[in-house]
């Protein structure tokens, strides 16, 4: 087993490389709802890709609002067609408007429309601007992220939410980790990240990895800094002011433990 | 791992609190307990690394690394040890920059800095040996109650000299917050920690060794203190960095709160402040780093003049600040809770279909026009269009819809309309109280009709606007986030919706009661004696009353999202829960109606002027009107006036 040095896996996701000349990079939202957004195709990418990470919520939502499982798909897709093909975020900039709320409002805002409609369902039908796995998303659904099964759409929205972002994180890490063929180190220490490991001591994860406990220990400890700082950069990603990751952050704990 | 339930993380494959925890472990805001196997060195390693300290126990961690006390045995003092692991100790271009810097910081010799007294690599770690300091840091410090004046007096000016000194010697901190400015115990003395360590340790400057450390190329850590060319990376930082950096700390100290966003100016935050202060501390927190101070003892003598430039009774630019005097009288009129506020008049017994049960309140219809105020400096504020020259008896609103009872018995709703809560029921009529959903995710609305039956309409997801076939009779109605409760006739409590925690569980041993009132998560009523009982939620800090109201008579209550007032026949205001002014009695020259929203609690004195606290203790004189009716949205408080037109039906 190799000792873990330097050439760390960079981590968080990739992001508007355009603005690679060592400034600081615009985050995908905060170049979507800024007026500095020239290039309609970047911002339409940057809401393509966010979009595509962040529909498993969407999805929840419709779903317990009353929709059917097809109706829902029908609904999510509709619902993004229409949120892509939407040119003017500046009321966004102006409140400060973070991705998740924002999203939300929105698409309860369509759910209201399409009551109104009653008709809108075979418009919204057979749009498909995002992939979504219909077997994937009803297991995302029905999977119970809670004893009671008495949550409010907004709730279940917003656990959806961190429960997905979170799990983005960890796919990109173990990616990260894969391309420095580091696989092994991460399928091992990863009970340890994710609080799943209980009581089983660290020194198996040494025996398995053949490492020193304590080597084993600053992987760990490098590992878990590492998925912090890519959390935080994924939470970057959906807020406008980088001020607000802190606080974007605590509002998720608050959520998870509702 | 953590406290979370297990089931989550077996379903998921992951801990949700568990790896949201590494996110703000990556921020080094938190130095809470740590475990064992999350230290990349254990105390017993330490001993092994450290042979000539005895070390004590473990101080704190962050994100970078750990803290720990020791004793250095050669010269018998305290030490607190910070060891970071790096990744580029085999890299000798590192090691000889990092030795070089260290050393000009090892040099920085100030009463009002922590003495960096060694440092250097041990295996794979970096260490730092320094001065203890046995005392809280500024954010333990600020999160057990708000600074006084004369401790910001004794600290700020201290702060500033270590910055002024340090700057002089061409070294720049680069991460200044509260939770590295100290203050010791026995002697209140300030000293700033971690001085120019931000460049090995912290995110600030992506060019420096940091980079090294972290591979990460993003301006990590705690971005809510970096100035904006510090977050953009500039080529060239300098001292400025600190100041604007102290500025947001400055905000912080005095209003207990940091600036984000569009934030205001600190006099609107905090009672009693000067507004030179706001120029103070928004100068230091120029976005254009020419524009701020050049010196930190330019902060030092402008701060220390504007707070003791305070005035009690100052006017601020919008509105007068105001003071109540602690003058105990009688209450002459009593009113309700948030969404429920009938007007109970014992003088003028009214006509009409009003429930008229044994011992129910008679209930008196005064109209008048709606007038929206800015609250606590926020910019303006306008009526809805609907309620633009209409006779409105009651107001009921929440943080983006209301809805209004006019003088001719008919609602009108207006606002966010996903759940249909704008959108009254058809032929809605004969209605004499109004309420909406208190919480900032409520949706749902009632309305009381003439014959003592509620309707209810918006967000059911819980089973909140479906009315109890047998509910008959009331006289009161009130809504908490996702509950509804309701009054009868013969003074027993129903609720229903949400139940978790028992918010809609109404004790059995309750007896007769005279108002309700709910709260986000929990559910409060007045007994007939004039005793406040409340429950739900246990989070909810408004569920316990406190102990001193225990000997008193309270005649009113109301409650917002989180907090409850109470009103006593001796003319006292309480208010209580999740606010800063936790339990802190509030008096009040007799005060004609109580009201609760949001975080806000309002009522109207004898001369009529509707007086505004929020549950940060801020106070404010709105109006000049006696108010029939109040709302809260946003910054915004809605006010039915005038009154001149009875209604009656």
């Amino acid at each position: 087993m190799p000792e873990e040095t330097d050439e760390s896996p960079s981590v968080g996701p990739e992001c508007s490389t355009e603005s690679g000349n060592g400034k600081f990079p615009d985050t995908r939202w905060s170049l979507i709802v800024s007026a500095r957004a020239e290039n309609s195709v970047i911002v339409s990418r940057a809401l393509q890709e966010l979009c595509q990470l962040y529909w498993m919520p969407v999805y929840c939502y419709i779903r317990r609002r009353g929709s059917s499982p097809e109706d829902a798909e029908d609904l999510t897709q509709g619902f993004f067609a229409q949120f892509l093909q939407r040119q003017d975020f500046s009321t966004v900039k102006s409140e400060k408007g973070k991705l998740r709320s924002y999203l939300l409002k929105s698409v309860s805002h369509y759910l209201a429309d399409q009551f109104d409609k009653r008709n809108a369902l075979k418009r919204g039908g057979g749009q498909v601007v995002l992939s979504i796995d219909q077997a994937s998303a009803e297991e995302g659904y029905q999977s119970q992220l809670e004893p009671r099964d008495d949550a409010s759409p907004d709730l279940l929205f917003e656990k959806r939410w961190a429960v997905t972002l979170l799990g983005n994180v960890l796919n990109d890490l173990r990616e990260n980790y894969d391309k420095q063929r580091k696989g092994l180190l991460f399928e091992t220490l990863q009970p340890y990240l994710s609080g799943t490991a209980g009581e089983s001591p660290l020194a198996e994860a040494a025996a398995t990895l053949g490492m020193a406990e304590r080597a084993v220990r600053v992987a760990l400890f490098r590992l878990r800094r590492r998925y912090g700082e890519a959390l935080r950069a994924a939470i970057l990603e959906t807020v406008v002011d980088p001020a607000e990751v802190d606080d974007e952050l605590n509002y998720l704990f608050t959520v998870i433990r509702q | 791992m953590c406290d979370g339930p297990l089931g989550i993380a077996a379903a998921l494959g992951f801990c949700p609190g568990c790896l949201l925890r590494h996110g703000q472990d990556a921020a080094e805001t938190i130095a809470g307990p740590a475990r064992f196997d999350t230290l990349p060195v254990t105390a017993d390693e330490m001993t092994l690394l450290f042979p000539e300290l005895e070390v004590i126990r473990l101080l704190g961690r962050g994100g970078m690394g750990v803290v720990y006390l020791a004793r250095q045995v050669a010269l018998d003092r305290m030490v607190a040890v910070k060891v970071l692991p790096t990744e580029s100790s085999d890299d000798p271009q590192f090691s000889e920059r990092f030795r070089r810097e260290a050393a000009v910081l090892a040099r920085l010799k100030h009463p009002n800095i922590v003495t960096l007294y060694d440092f250097g690599e041990r295996g794979e770690f970096l260490y730092f040996l320094m001065e203890f300091v046995d005392g809280v840091d500024l954010s333990q410090r600020m999160a057990a109650g708000s600074i006084t004046t004369d401790e910001a007096l004794s600290i700020v000016p201290q702060i500033c000299d270590a910055l002024e000194f340090s700057h002089r010697q061409g070294i720049v901190h680069r991460d200044i917050k509260p939770a590295n400015i100290l203050i010791d115990r026995s002697s209140g003395q300030v000293k700033i920690a971690d001085f120019g360590l931000a460049k090995f340790t912290g995110p600030a400057d992506p060019s420096s060794l940091e980079t090294r450390l972290t591979m990460t190329n993003m301006a990590l850590g705690t971005p809510r203190y970096m100035a904006p060319e510090q977050m953009d990376n500039a080529p060239t930082l300098d001292h400025r960095v600190d100041l604007y950096a102290l500025g947001v700390v400055l905000y912080e100290m005095l209003t207990g709160e940091a600036p984000a966003g569009s934030f205001e100016p600190p006099s609107a935050k905090r009672a009693k402040l000067d507004e030179r202060m706001d120029d103070v501390i928004l100068k230091a927190m120029e976005p254009t780093p020419e524009r701020r101070y050049g010196q930190a003892s330019e902060i030092k003598t402008e701060f220390t003049a504007a707070m003791q430039a305070r005035n009690l009774l100052t006017l601020s630019r919008r509105h007068r600040a105001f003071l109540l005097r602690v003058a105990p009288a009688s209450l002459i009129a009593i009113a309700l809770s948030v969404g429920a506020v009938l007007w109970i008049n014992r003088e003028k017994p009214v006509s009409g279909n009003a429930p008229r049960a044994a011992g129910a309140p008679s209930i008196t219809r005064e109209a008048g026009t709606v007038l929206a105020f800015p609250l606590f400096a926020s910019q303006e504020a306008q009526v809805p269009e609907i309620l633009r020259d209409e006779k409105v008896i009651q107001l009921a609103t929440a943080e983006s819809f209301g809805i209004a009872l006019l003088a001719d018995g008919t609602v009108r709703g207006w606002g966010a309309n996903d759940y249909q809560q704008a959108t009254v029921p058809d032929g809605l009529q004969n209605c004499v109280a109004i309420a909406v959903g208190n919480g900032a995710k409520a949706a749902h609305c009632l309305a009381l009709t003439t014959d003592g039956k509620v309707i209810a309409w918006g967000d059911d997801s819980y089973r909140q606007a479906s009315v109890p076939e047998d509910l008959r009779d009331v006289v009161q109605i009130a809504a908490g986030q996702f509950h509804s409760v309701a009054l009868c006739a013969d003074g027993s409590v129903r609720a229903w919706g949400y139940d978790v925690d028992g918010v809609s569980t109404v004790p059995p041993d309750l007896g007769k009661v005279k108002a309700v009132t709910a709260g986000e998560y929990f559910t409060a009523c007045l007994s007939e004696d004039g005793q406040v009982i409340a429950w739900g939620a246990e989070r909810a800090a408004a569920c316990a009353p406190p102990s001193i109201l225990l000997a008193e008579t309270c005649t009113t209550i109301a409650a917002g999202a989180s907090h409850l007032a109470a009103a006593t026949s001796a003319g006292e205001v309480f208010i209580w829960g999740e606010c800063r002014r936790q339990r802190l009695p509030i008096s009040a020259e007799r005060a004609y109606a109580l009201f609760a929203g949001a975080n806000v609690t309002a009522f109207v004195d004898p001369d009529g002027n509707l007086q505004v606290i929020d549950t940060n203790g801020n106070f404010e004189t709105v109006g000049d009107q006696r108010a029939l009716s109040m709302g809260v949205s946003g910054r915004t408080l809605f006010a039915v006036v005038g009154g001149s037109e009875t209604s009656r039906r």
